[in-house]
């Protein structure tokens, strides 16, 4: 068990930070762009 | 959806620029990033969630509506030196305006609708009342103020089911997308602001995987 905390906690450790804070930023622009537009209306209206 | 595909295309726009000038990928350190989920999510719940949606009087998704955008705002107000930040801004600032101007709703004529939505079945939407359960209210164009600023573009592509209508402001803010990403793949910091250059805030794919490599060996 402890050698799988010790796997994960390794593997964690690899991911730079940097790349977790652009995918941050980059979902945080995509929720952005979702509220401030408002293409909400489909050929589906209503759906 | 059709703004996450400016999105999209901007993220890989920037990463195909970055690629050819074999230059460090960057990204701004945005100032209140929490902004825009605190914005997202109530909007989500009220439009796009079904058991809330469907909870909600029209007056209350207005007010979410309208609430959420002024969140935004300051958002890009704090954000304002970024780079595609002055079209966000602009595009936020010109849907609000109309949205708030026409009773908390994105205002759609019934011709739009039509075009939209030709196969409708009758009743499936009426004038005065919002357009299913989406940002939309259906206004004759001669009562909606600031009718140009409107849900009055139609994108038609596919079946359908897949037709959009968008807003002028719509546009611009996919502009905006596009351009701040557009930026990850900068040669040089031009006319950025200081965290936008910060060491912090550029780094590269390559220069990613060397470091790794000699902090763990793989």
């Amino acid at each position: 068990m402890q050698h799988y905390i010790l796997s994960a906690k390794l593997s964690l450790a690899k991911i730079d930070p940097r790349y977790v804070r652009l995918i941050i930023a980059l979902v945080s622009l995509a929720m952005f762009v979702l509220a401030a537009g408002a293409p909400g209306a489909t050929g589906g209206v209503g759906n | 959806m059709i703004l996450l595909y400016a999105v999209l295309a901007g993220l890989l726009a920037g990463l195909v620029r970055a690629r050819l000038t074999r230059r460090s990928l960057r990204f701004p350190g945005l100032r209140l990033l929490w902004l825009a989920p605190a914005a997202y999510l109530p909007q989500h719940l009220a439009f796009q969630f079904s058991p809330a949606r469907r909870l909600l009087p029209d007056d209350l998704a207005a007010f979410i509506l309208v609430g959420t955008q002024l969140l935004l705002l300051a958002f890009v107000w704090a954000n304002r030196q970024q780079p595609g930040f002055w079209l966000l801004g602009l595009g936020l600032v010109l849907n609000l305006l109309v949205i708030a101007l026409n009773g908390g709703f994105m205002p759609i004529s019934p011709e739009t609708v039509a075009r939209l939505a030709p196969d409708a079945p009758p009743g499936t939407w009426q004038v005065g009342e919002r357009l299913g359960s989406t940002k939309d209210i259906v206004l004759p164009a001669a009562d909606i103020r600031f009718e140009w600023l409107s849900d009055r573009f139609l994108m038609t592509a596919g079946t359908s089911a897949n037709r959009v209508a968008f807003s002028i402001g719509d546009v611009i803010i996919a502009l905006g997308a596009f351009r701040l990403l557009w930026m990850l793949g900068s040669p040089g910091p031009g006319r950025t602001s200081e965290s936008f250059q910060s060491p912090e805030s550029r780094f590269s794919l390559g220069s990613l995987h060397s470091n790794r490599e000699r902090e763990y060996g793989d």
